[in-house]
């Protein structure tokens, strides 16, 4: 399991065209108490392209089972979207329906936007595109992509 | 023949020799230890921007910073003056203050046109003997204003200085030299409800923001009900209801960001709305309301807010996990525009068993308690 956040969140070097937005870095909660975090982490990057707005949140679990019932959760309190399936309201962000596409063990979003909710081991982690008039998946799956390397980077080295 | 030496004493004969210049100038008042407002915009040395320090105005280097007061508040203006050429002498200093109000022309240009409103002298003039210029750096006199128009306002303050010297304290007077400062002031409702971590002083910003769209507000229901709809009318922000700039905790919203960036969900709007209230003055919360996830739902049309001029936004029906308003008493909802076929309105004022009928044709919602965002970053 990844014991540290440290060991995970993006830097500099991973992200070498964009600059972090240090008005935003810091420790998070998560969107609500349960179940509850080890650590959480906010950073924001920037960069010239139209494309390079994003936020990244990181949330460490104390085990596998916490981060899945995190990442099913919290589904339902990131956003407000919501769509009605059989009737009934569930959230938005829906699993990742191209195997292909998934990043971690588990990926969910919103249909046509770049936002990545993305559950790797105990970590949560949520890419989101903060530039809604150009498309950012292709960069927002890019830095999952990152993200999830890191971690696997994280858990080798146990 | 002029004393042209720095401490030398000027002529009764010779009026056009003495000189005197505003250095700095710090405004405060008993009511205004807020005064210092916080400048969000990050700069190299300060990247998450810094504390606006007194003087407010300051000559050399150049500095003009807002200022803001609660509306009827009495401001204290400490003018600091430097002089050549002439002392021992006594000056007096005659300040006209008059407030303008920024308005956009038709085509667009800027103009300030004189505001009704004015703000007065507790005494017309004040009198100071210079004994050496320079040392101290400067000579301070202290004026204290009447009360400043008793509602929110956001102007520009135009002073007028007139500077005067004479040989006694009461005279006779010779005309030495004017000068004019400009400062822009924020006149909020009430003192700000400050302590949102970690800045702790309300952003220059979005007060003036906050002023701007309550201008003129005389009760608080008029200012968060002009504050409502010109979040809505402001074409600021476009409707992202899939991700958020604040956190459903209520911990933290990346207000720097969500100005920047112009989209906003439910939460930001809500917020933006709540703080804008509390750096008025006006104790306002957000709260939140969920649909019971095991009920079936029939949602109205709404029309979100866009950023487009043109309002070609639809209006369009809309499915909620939850939904957050803010609170003063009734719900003010900024970010929505509901009844389609009857009144199209922004929510505002409105009283619960009003608001619900208006966003959900059926079903059952659970109203949280209220709450406060905790951090504006």
């Amino acid at each position: 399991m990844v014991r540290k956040l440290d060991a995970i969140i993006l830097t500099a070097n991973d992200l070498p065209t964009m600059k972090l937005d240090v008005g935003t870095n810091r420790h998070i909660r998560g969107p609500v108490k349960l179940p509850s975090i080890v650590d959480g982490f906010l950073h924001a990057w920037d960069g010239t392209r139209p494309e390079e707005h994003i936020t990244v949140k990181y949330w460490l679990f104390q085990n596998v089972r916490n981060v899945q019932t995190a990442a099913d959760e919290w589904r339902h309190f990131i956003a407000s979207a919501a769509i009605e399936i059989n009737g009934r309201i569930d959230s938005a962000y829906q699993p990742e329906p191209n195997a292909a596409d998934v990043i971690g063990d588990a990926t969910w979003r919103v249909a046509g936007e770049p936002d990545i909710w993305l559950v790797k081991n105990n970590v949560l982690v949520y890419v989101m595109g903060n530039n809604p008039s150009v498309n950012q998946l292709k960069l927002t799956r890019s830095v999952a992509r990152k993200i999830e390397a890191k971690i696997n980077a994280a858990l080798n080295q146990q | 023949m002029s004393t042209n030496t720095p401490y030398g004493s000027p002529s009764p004969s010779d009026p056009i020799s003495v000189r005197v210049n505003v250095a700095g100038i710090i405004f405060t008042g008993d009511r205004t230890e807020y005064n210092p407002l916080y400048d969000r915009e990050p700069t190299e040395a300060s990247p998450k921007g810094s504390e606006i320090e007194p003087p407010q105005w300051q000559k050399d280097p150049f500095k003009r910073e807002p200022i803001s007061y609660v509306r009827a508040a009495r401001a204290t203006v400490k003018l600091d003056i430097t002089g050549s050429y002439g002392t021992p002498i006594w000056v007096k200093v005659t300040p006209t203050a008059q407030l303008l109000k920024r308005v956009i022309s038709e085509e667009g240009i800027e103009k300030f046109i004189p505001d009704p409103h004015a703000i007065t002298f507790e005494r017309a003039s004040e009198t100071i003997r210079v004994t050496n210029w320079g040392d101290p750096d400067y000579e301070r006199l202290i004026f204290k204003t009447n009360a400043l128009p008793d509602q929110v306002r956001l102007n520009q303050l135009k002073i007028t200085w007139d500077f005067k010297y004479g040989y006694t304290k009461t005279g006779p007077w010779f005309p030495a030299c004017q000068e004019i400062t400009a400062h822009e002031i924020y006149i909020t409702y009430a003192r700000p409800y400050y302590g949102f971590a970690p800045f702790y002083r309300p952003w220059k910003r979005v007060l003036k923001t906050a002023c701007s769209y309550a201008h003129g507000a005389t009760s608080t229901i008029e200012a968060s009900s002009m504050v409502n709809r010109k979040i809505y009318n402001s074409f600021q922000f476009s409707y992202k209801s899939n991700k958020s700039h604040s956190d459903f905790y209520n911990s933290g919203i990346e207000l720097w960001k969500m100005l920047k960036e112009g989209w906003v969900d439910c939460m930001d709007g809500s917020t933006y709305w709540t703080i804008l209230m509390r750096w008025l003055g006006i104790p306002a919360y957000q709260k939140k309301i969920s649909p019971n996830r095991s009920d079936s739902f029939v949602y109205k049309e709404l029309r979100p807010i866009s950023r487009s001029k043109n309002l070609k936004v639809e209006w369009g029906e809309d499915r909620w996990n939850f939904h957050q308003v803010g609170i003063l008493t009734h719900v003010y909802d900024p970010i929505i525009m509901i009844d389609k076929t009857g009144t199209p309105r922004v929510p505002t004022n409105m009283p619960r068993w009003d608001y619900e009928p208006a966003i959900f044709a059926s079903g059952q919602f659970v109203w949280d308690s209220l709450a406060l965002v905790a951090g504006v970053y």
